[in-house]
This record gives C-alpha cells, sequence and structure tokens, in this order.
C-alpha cells in the first residue's frame, strides 16, 4: 500500500504543550474516517521545518509558545509561496476580539478557542482544506479591506 | 519610575475628581442660600435708602449697599449658570468673591454712618462669613490672602471710623481682639480643610487600592485562563474520543486515554485547589507557632520533598531535581524563629521555581548566614532609635531565565505571572511567591529577588529573626550537635 492510501490528511501540529499535542493525537489519529496522520512541532521553529518538509494538508498552530510565536508562523507561511496555500488553524486560549483578529489577519483560515472538541476540530480542517486558493485570496482581502 | 508618575497622575486626578465633587455639593448648599440673603439686602437697602430720603448719608450708605447688592446677585447668578455648566471651580471662586465684595461692602456701609461704640464693633463679625467661604470653598493660600485683606478692612474701619471714647481709649485691645478671632476663625477653617483634604485622600488611596486589585485579579483570569483552558482541551479530546470509538479501540488505547484523561484531571483538581486555598493561608497567617528551628535540619527536610510529585500543581519531579546539582553551603550553627511549616512551604515554593526557571544541569545554590542589620526598633520610651540586630539571612540562587528589572516588583504581587511566564511551558498561577511574601512578613522576616536581568539567572533572599536570648542554649546545643 502506497503511504499516502494510509491517510486521508496530514496535519501538523505545532504547540508547547506536550499534553495537548497528546491528547489532539490520540482525538485525531483513532478516527476511522477520515483517517489523519499527525505530526507534531512543540515550537514555531521545529514547525515551520515540518511544514515545509512535509507540506501538510493542514497545519494547526497554537499562539502563545516560547520563541515564535503562532501568529509569526502563520505570516512567515503565508509569506512564502511553498506554504503560502497551506490550510492554516490557530488553536488558542486566548478568547478575545482583538485576539481572533490578530490571528486572522496574521493568515488563519480558523481560528479556534480552547477548549474544543475533536469534532469541531476535524469539521475546522475539512472547512479549510476544502478552501479553494482563490477563496482564501478573498477571504483574507475583506479581512485587509475591513480593517482599512 | 515612569509607570510610578503615571500611577501618581491616576491617583491626582482620582482626587481632583473627588474634590470637585465635593465642591459641587457645598456649592448646591451655599449659592441659594447666599442668593437669597443678597436679595433680602439689596430689597432692605434700596427700602431703606427710599424712605430715608432726608438723611443723605444714610441715603448714600443705602443705595451704595444696594448698588453692591445688586453686583453680588449678578455674581452669584453667574456663578450659578457655571455650575449648571460644570464648571465647578469657576463657580467657587464666583462665589468665593462675591462673598468678599458682599461682606466687606455692607460692613463699611454700615460704619459710614454710624459711630464706634461699646457695641458697634461687634458688627465686623460678619467679615467672618467671608473666611468662612474661602476656608469651604478655596485653597490654603487664598485663605491666608483674604484673612489678611480683611484685616486691613478692620484696621482701617477702626482708624477711620469716628470712636467713642471707651472705644478709643481700648482701641489697640479691640483691634488685637478682632484681628485675632480673624486668625483663629481663618486656623479653623484651615483645620476643617485639612480634614477634608486628608478624608479625601483616604477615599483616593482605597479607591486606587482596590482598582489596582481589580487590575491585578484581570491579569489573573487572563493567565488562569490559559492554565486551565489547555489542560481542559486535552481533557476533552481524551474523553470525548473514549466516547465515541471506545467500541473499536484496542485495550492498550482504551487504558493509555483513560490514565491521561485522570492524569490531566488531576492536574486541573491541583490548580483549583492552589486557587481556592489562597483566601484560607491568608487568614492563617494570624495563627503561626514560631520555633527556634535549626536551618540545616529544617532544609534537610525540605530537600526531599522536592522529590515527591503530584501533591502540588507546582511540585517538580523526581528526575528533575535529581538532574541538579544542589549546592547547599549552611553552617550548622544557624538557627531561625519562624514557623516550621510555614517556612518549609515558602522554601519548597522558592526552590519548585528556581528548578522550574533554570535548565537542566545548572546548579541551584542555598546558603544561610547570620547578618548584623540597622534596624530601627521602638524603645519602652518611645523614641525611635536605630540599633543592631542580628538575623538569619538565606538565599537560593539559581542560574536559569532570571528577571527583568521593571518586572522584580510585581513578583510578590497577588495573581501576577510575568508576561514571559503565560508565553513559556511553565505552569503557575501566580500565587506561589504573594503566599510565600505573606508568610515571611508574618514571621517577622523580609522576603525579596535580586536579579541581573534575563538569561543572569536570580538570587531569592529571605530574611527571618533569630530566636529570643533564651533559646541561645539552643544555638549553642545544636553546634555541639552537629
Amino acid at each position: 500500500m502506497a503511504p499516502s492510501q494510509q491517510y486521508d490528511y496530514l496535519v501538523v501540529i505545532v504547540d508547547d504543550n506536550p499534553d495537548l499535542l497528546m491528547s489532539l493525537t490520540f482525538a485525531l489519529t483513532t478516527r476511522q474516517s477520515p483517517r489523519f496522520r499527525i505530526v507534531t512541532a512543540d515550537n514555531g521553529i521545529d514547525g515551520l521545518e515540518k511544514v515545509y518538509t512535509l507540506q501538510p494538508h493542514c497545519v494547526v498552530i497554537d499562539v502563545r509558545m516560547p520563541g515564535l510565536e503562532g501568529t509569526q508562523v502563520v505570516h512567515a507561511l503565508r509569506g512564502d509561496p511553498a506554504t503560502a496555500t497551506i490550510p492554516l488553524i490557530i488553536l488558542s486560549a486566548l478568547v478575545q476580539e482583538k485576539d481572533l483578529l490578530r490571528g486572522m489577519y496574521a493568515g488563519a483560515d480558523e481560528y479556534l478557542t480552547k477548549p474544543t472538541t475533536p469534532d469541531a476540530l476535524i469539521c475546522a480542517i475539512e472547512r479549510v482544506i476544502s478552501l479553494s486558493a482563490s477563496e482564501r485570496f478573498t477571504r483574507l482581502k475583506s479581512l485587509v479591506e475591513q480593517e482599512d | 519610575m515612569r509607570q510610578a508618575i503615571f500611577r501618581h497622575d491616576i491617583k491626582q486626578a482620582t482626587y481632583e475628581e473627588y474634590r470637585q465633587q465635593h465642591l459641587l455639593r457645598l456649592l448646591r448648599i451655599i449659592l441659594p442660600g447666599f442668593l437669597a440673603l443678597a436679595i433680602v439686602v439689596l430689597v432692605g437697602a434700596a427700602g431703606a435708602a427710599f424712605f430715608m430720603a432726608g438723611d443723605l448719608a444714610t441715603e448714600r450708605s443705602c443705595m451704595m449697599l444696594s448698588v453692591i447688592s445688586a453686583l453680588v446677585i449678578i455674581l452669584l447668578l453667574v456663578a450659578r449658570r457655571s455650575l449648571r455648566r460644570s464648571r465647578i471651580k469657576s463657580a467657587a471662586v464666583l462665589v468665593v468673591f462675591a462673598g468678599i465684595l458682599g461682606t466687606t461692602s455692607a460692613v463699611s456701609c454700615w460704619f459710614v454712618t454710624h459711630h464706634l461704640d461699646a457695641t458697634s464693633f461687634l458688627n465686623l463679625i460678619p467679615l467672618l462669613a467671608a473666611i468662612l467661604l474661602v476656608g469651604l470653598l478655596d485653597n490654603v493660600r487664598n485663605l491666608i490672602l483674604t484673612t489678611t485683606l480683611l484685616n486691613a478692612v478692620t484696621l482701617a474701619i477702626l482708624l477711620f471710623t469716628p470712636r467713642s471714647p471707651a472705644v478709643d481709649a481700648n482701641l489697640p485691645l479691640i483691634a488685637a481682639g478682632l484681628l485675632m478671632l480673624q486668625w483663629l476663625f481663618a486656623a479653623l477653617m484651615l483645620a476643617v480643610q485639612r480634614g477634608v483634604h486628608d478624608l479625601l485622600s483616604e477615599v483616593v488611596t482605597a479607591y486606587e487600592r482596590s482598582r489596582q486589585l481589580d487590575s491585578l485579579k484581570d491579569a489573573f483570569i487572563s493567565s488562569v485562563n490559559h492554565e486551565i483552558r489547555t489542560p481542559l482541551t486535552s481533557m476533552v479530546m481524551y474523553i470525548d474520543t473514549l466516547k465515541r470509538q471506545h467500541r473499536q479501540m484496542a485495550q492498550e488505547q482504551l487504558q493509555f486515554g483513560l490514565e491521561r484523561a485522570s492524569d490531566i484531571g488531576q492536574s486541573l483538581t491541583d490548580l483549583v485547589k492552589t486557587i481556592l486555598s489562597t483566601r484560607q493561608v491568608e487568614q492563617e497567617v494570624a495563627d503561626l507557632s514560631l520555633e527556634a528551628l535549626p536551618f540545616l535540619r529544617l532544609i534537610n527536610q525540605v530537600l526531599p520533598m522536592l522529590d515527591v510529585q503530584g501533591d502540588a500543581p507546582s511540585a517538580v519531579s523526581g528526575k528533575q531535581a535529581a538532574q541538579r546539582d544542589l549546592r547547599l553551603r549552611v553552617a550548622p550553627v544557624v538557627v531561625v524563629w519562624a514557623d516550621r511549616v510555614k517556612l518549609q512551604q515558602v522554601l519548597l515554593n522558592i526552590l519548585t521555581n528556581a528548578l522550574k526557571y533554570s535548565e537542566p544541569g545548572t546548579p541551584i545554590e542555598i546558603r544561610a548566614s547570620y547578618v548584623m542589620l540597622d534596624i530601627p526598633e521602638t524603645t519602652h520610651t518611645a523614641r525611635r532609635q536605630r540599633a543592631p540586630r542580628e538575623m538569619v539571612e538565606i538565599t537560593i540562587r539559581d542560574y536559569g531565565h532570571g528577571i527583568a528589572p521593571d518586572q522584580i516588583p510585581l513578583l510578590f504581587q497577588k495573581f501576577v505571572r510575568l508576561p514571559e511566564d503565560i508565553a513559556s511551558k511553565v505552569m503557575g498561577n501566580g500565587l506561589g511567591l504573594y503566599l510565600s511574601r505573606l508568610l515571611i512578613d508574618a514571621m517577622g522576616g523580609s522576603i525579596w529577588v535580586e536579579s541581573e536581568g534575563v538569561g543572569h539567572g536570580s538570587t531569592f533572599f529571605v530574611r527571618l529573626p533569630v530566636p529570643p536570648p533564651h533559646f541561645d542554649a539552643l544555638r549553642n546545643a545544636t553546634v555541639d550537635q552537629q
């Protein structure tokens, strides 16, 4: 069996909390449909490296991390043509509207607040993966226009 | 420094706000009464001028009084308009000016047509009303200026008004008495002003304190929000997955998920317990059981506790503590006067922090020695004297993350977690050092931290009293034993 057939989606999760990484991996990999392959990174730099190398279907990123912050990771990924169209979800404990806007302006496709359920996360992953590059561009453009 | 100036400005602005409200309340009482009085005087003076048309001097005096009363009424109406437009200070100035003008003019008009005799100088008493107004509505400087002006008016009246022989004989005495009365009244108003100022300052300080507490609570909620939401997400992930997928799971997977969910639940319970127990600890500080404690023995009891995992949310794993080079530099002779359990709690908290905020492999140094301090002491004669006092100084030095100098003052406050803590992997609730300070203060000691900045590690200092003199025997016994 070819490796690409063992899972439907490859997801990179970037979070500094090892318990959370373990629990998200547990929740997503036990699903039969869709099937996920999860790769984890416990800091922004490692996350960037893994995204560039693996070109995943989706990236789930925390905001508050030591070193490179989640929004900086999103900026870096959106700024590079090689990763600009990869679907990005922010999963953060910061729940204020300003935090959400900051994440969305950075270029994230979805902003989920902790705590969330496996179903909500999977729905969000499927939703952002189904976005086309032009839809993503339009959303980002409308956000920037709103900000102006 | 900038933060302190900013805080001072806020306090000053709050004080001014309260002062304005106080003035507003006073003006709302004074203005209508004063206005009514001025109208009565105007009507009375105008009526007197009309009915006493034969007496030229009286007629002129009454006309003069009418004109001045009309002017005072106009000033008071303008003041009322200013008050309605919330120009409280302008209204106060106008009322004060109207008061001085009204009283001095009324008194002067009276003495134009009357001689000074044994009783008529009592008509100078209304001048005190001007002092009363300035005292209530204006500042100290203007109170002194007004009193001086009224002194001059009083002296002028006394000197230039025709006097009866009895008054003439006692003029210096009467003048001195009247001036003293005016200054006495001014002093009384000064005391009232001072009382109001002190009261307002206390109210403002209490308000500021409660505002700061609110802001600290907000910071704490934000910090706890982060600390709780992340493990809660993990727990939801495990439990929801177990609930939905348990039929398809292998036994090991099931076991793993249950154990992880249970562990996270326990951590969350501990976190909530610590937060809720803060109030209890605040109440317990009054209930200390002080005793002479050989420090070396005490610290040797504390160090193994660092290997205990799980009881406290801040506990450090045995592996983490075992990897560390704990350097103990404590003279056996050192004996402190403290509560055993509470001091253990403080030391455990500082050491746990030292382990959490420094990298594995870096050493942690613990020292304790006697120091002589030049501490002010209150003697039985209630005079404060500076006398050298022996204390025990405990230092715990780590070579870890360190603390930015501007954040050091925040460290021992309730609910405070520094921004880099929140962004770091280190769990915490912002209460440990606050509770430590509370306990050390209650034991008669002090606690503080020094750090050369981020990346240069930190040194925590704890100073505690030595046992009272009759416990010196224990100190000697400890030396022998060690």
